[in-house]
């Protein structure tokens, strides 16, 4: 197997011979050939360049060259999902189990006691059901986009691509809201409470929290080197979120604010989605409001991902 | 003729004025850079430049060795080579997989175990699973991790980490290997059974650029060595020439503090190191009077205080004429202020580097009234062979090794009985072993 790449940018005092390659390529091209893959000049990839895999590689942090078989990367998905769970649960279980299950339990246990019209009406589920929506969120962003931070150091390194780091850290908070959503199927079943929506719609309702999670934490993450207080104060903005979500309280509540507030965060709309999807005697958000949000959703984790093909934020410090 | 894998040309990197990188306007344009709103094509045109215009290339099979003072960008330009820092300007050209040992938390995910990081580097250096876990045994063998391997690395110290990313490099299927020597402080031992398998490597078609301060085993590690200073490439050539203008005896002396740009309680206004006569000295030799004479203007009268001068080699300080050792203080100094300082019979190893560092406190011991800082570094001349060192790598070895030479004497069963006394050093300028036997200076007690 040949492999080969490189990277950087052709010096100032390099005089162009054709254009758009200067000497140095042509040099590297005839010197190398067909083994000339990856070309990398002033961060982008140069459109002379020629190579096979020219096209699809722009990113700074170099990648690996190898041609990895689907057998290895699947085998590497695995490892990093395995250190992703680890890293979580496996390591420490007791706290993971008080963090995820006994604390949100608590909290719904808590405000369903108090029993007030703002933050009980439908009993428990509506306020499980919202609290799972918005875990999900957090989880998404703390360990799923957040990862990239968390693991700089693995992803620094040009062999692991960030974007499997990424998938393998999604795997925690989908997983853990599987495990949310089932426990409350089974207190459904256990209990007197019937659920009677449609599974859908908080598939759906899942899939923009989770999105716009992962999308905010990756764009998280790319900030984290520059201020390293950012990362720390990560947890207190989810704090900040769970209050602008409608979790506590209904949507209703806000009158023509609420509807306006729907419009501009996706977790507005996934809450209520998802608690239409408990009781079909819940109104769910307009077509309207589930579109903007879907598409803000995407548009958020598009975003994320944009940023993972641009240089290493640390590269404009590169102090370290 | 084998191929090169691994070319440089004209690598340029220059960090940013850090000056300028302070505010809010700044912050923003961080966040815009960082989300993607903003070009990372601005880069620094202006700051402090680590690299300038380096060209390299390596072979397969092909070893070099980076060498220079610290700060001259030998970890920089590695960084670079290894793709885990941006160039300014420059092309880097890499054919086959690269690994670096750099820093060694590079590549590995802390929440697995040592074991796993390293099957997960070879599968993403495209070796199949089954031939990744038999590279694990190996690399669990050379490395000596034991039951560490299964542990998680965010466990390991930092000695234990370097281990594993030494064996992740070396055995996986890089072809170019990137090596910062930071074996050699937090590992000694294991670093010697790594240097031994570098030959093995560059047989199996590997290439190594290395940076390492290490110059007593340069020459018997590589044929090649590439001396960086101030970012540049100052030579490009054999071990044996690089290491002889590398370590060419001489004399450097800091630049002192302009008049008036002082900002501490005393401002170092001249410095000079003189040879016995009393004259700048140009070079010295084992058993030379180092005479290190040091002119301060105080800004105010202080009394007592305490004088430092050490002398320090690439280990650390060697030698100190301290004031809190011998108690002996001027009553009070102002002004402008000459303090000469003498060391005698300081037998220093022969083409090693040294440091002259000054400080002064104040009379309680703890105010500085002049910062510790190196005043001055000379290359001592000289060779092993005029030490009385005969043996044939006496030449290479005695750069590296300690860097001050004593008296010492080997007896062993049969008869053998030698000694190594400093009556065996032979040089021009050194009268030490012809002197009488020194006598000690009667510091006078001034309180």
């Amino acid at each position: 197997m040949r492999e080969s790449r490189g990277y950087g940018i052709p010096g100032h005092s390099c005089s162009v011979a054709k254009p758009g390659v200067s000497p140095l390529q042509e040099e590297s091209f005839s010197a190398y050939g067909d083994a000339t893959r990856y070309f990398h000049e002033a961060g982008r990839m140069t459109t002379d360049a020629p190579g096979p895999g020219a096209a699809g590689e722009q990113n700074w942090g170099v990648r690996s060259a190898s041609e990895i078989s689907w057998t290895g990367t699947l085998g590497a998905l695995g490892l990093l999902a395995k250190g992703c769970f680890s890293g979580y649960i496996l390591r420490a279980p007791l706290k993971a189990v008080f963090r995820d299950l006994l604390l949100p339990a608590g909290g719904v246990w808590f405000f369903t006691f108090l029993h007030t019209d703002a933050t009980a009406r439908g009993g428990w589920p509506m306020l499980a059901i919202a609290a799972a929506i918005w875990l999900l969120f957090s989880n998404s962003v703390r360990h799923g986009g957040m990862m990239l931070w968390h693991e700089r150091w693995l992803v620094r390194d040009a062999r692991v691509p960030a974007g499997l780091l990424l998938t393998a850290a999604a795997l925690v908070p989908i997983a853990l809201f599987g495990v949310h959503i089932s426990l409350i199927q089974l207190a459904l079943r256990t209990g007197s409470v019937r659920q009677d929506g449609s599974p859908i719609e908080i598939v759906l309702a899942g899939g923009i929290a989770a999105a716009t999670g992962i999308g905010a934490g990756i764009l998280a993450a790319r900030f984290s080197p520059l201020r390293p207080n950012f990362a720390s104060a990560v947890p207190k903005l989810l704090l900040v979120s769970l209050v602008l979500t409608p979790v506590f309280y209904r949507l209703a509540s806000l009158n023509g604010l609420g509807q306006a507030w729907c419009m501009a965060n996706p977790l507005c709309a996934a809450t209520e989605l998802a608690r239409a999807g408990i009781f079909l005697a819940e109104d769910p958000p307009p077509h309207r409001a589930q579109i903007i949000a879907s598409c803000v959703s995407a548009a958020i984790l598009c975003w994320g991902l944009f940023t993972l093909r641009l240089p290493a934020t640390a590269f404009t410090a590169d102090h370290d | 003729m084998t191929e090169p894998t691994l070319i440089l040309r004209g690598v340029t990197k220059q960090f940013p004025d850090p000056t300028s990188r302070h505010g809010m306007a700044s912050a923003l344009k961080d966040l815009c850079r960082a989300v993607g709103l903003s070009s990372f094509e601005t880069l620094p045109t202006t700051g402090r430049s680590v690299i300038r215009s380096v060209d390299l290339t390596l072979s397969s099979g092909e070893i070099a060795i980076l060498l220079g003072a610290s700060g001259c960008g030998k970890t920089s330009l590695l960084k670079i080579a290894a793709g885990l820092m941006r160039p300014t300007a420059g092309f880097v050209y890499v054919r086959g997989a690269i690994a670096s040992l750099i820093d060694p938390r590079c590549g590995l995910q802390t929440t697995l175990s040592g074991r796993a990081n390293i099957i997960l580097r070879g599968l993403m250096e495209g070796l199949p699973i089954s031939e990744a876990r038999a590279r694990c045994k190996r690399i669990a063998q050379f490395t000596e991790l034991d039951t560490l391997f299964d542990r998680p690395v965010s466990e390991y110290s930092e000695g234990i980490l370097a281990r594993l990313a030494f064996g992740g490099m070396a055995f996986l299927n890089a072809r170019v290997l990137i090596w910062d020597d930071i074996l050699e402080k937090c590992d000694s031992t294991f670093r010697q059974k790594c240097l031994a398998l570098v030959p093995t490597l560059l047989r199996e078609g590997k290439t190594i650029l290395m940076a390492t301060d290490d110059v007593g085993k340069m020459e018997e590690i590589s044929p090649r060595a590439i001396w960086l200073e101030e970012g540049r490439v100052r030579m490009d050539g054999a071990s044996r020439a690089v290491l002889d203008r590398y370590l060419e005896a001489r004399v450097e002396l800091a630049p002192i503090d302009p008049p008036g740009e002082s900002t501490g309680e005393s401002r170092l206004a001249g410095v000079e190191l003189l040879d016995e006569q009393g004259k700048p000295a140009t070079c010295y030799y084992p058993g030379d009077p180092i005479r290190v004479s040091i002119e301060l203007e105080l800004k105010r009268r202080a009394e007592l205080p305490y004088f430092l001068v050490s002398i320090a080699g690439a280990f650390g300080p060697i030698a100190a004429a301290s004031m809190f050792h011998d108690g002996c203080r001027p009553p009070s100094i102002e002004g402008l202020y000459r303090v000469e300082c003498t060391f005698e019979r300081l037998f220093l190893a022969p083409r090693q580097s040294f440091t002259v560092r000054f400080a002064l406190y104040a009379a309680d011991g703890t105010t500085v009234l002049h910062p510790k800082r190196v005043i001055a570094s000379f290359v001592t001349g000289g060779s092993a062979a005029a030490c009385g060192f005969l043996h044939e790598r006496a030449e290479g070895r005695i750069l590296g090794g300690p860097p001050v030479l004593a008296n010492y004497r080997w007896r062993m069963p049969g008869g053998i009985d030698t000694a190594w006394t400093t009556a065996a050093i032979a040089f021009p300028s050194s009268a030490a072993n012809a002197r009488d036997p020194y006598s000690p200076i009667g510091l006078p007690e001034t309180h």
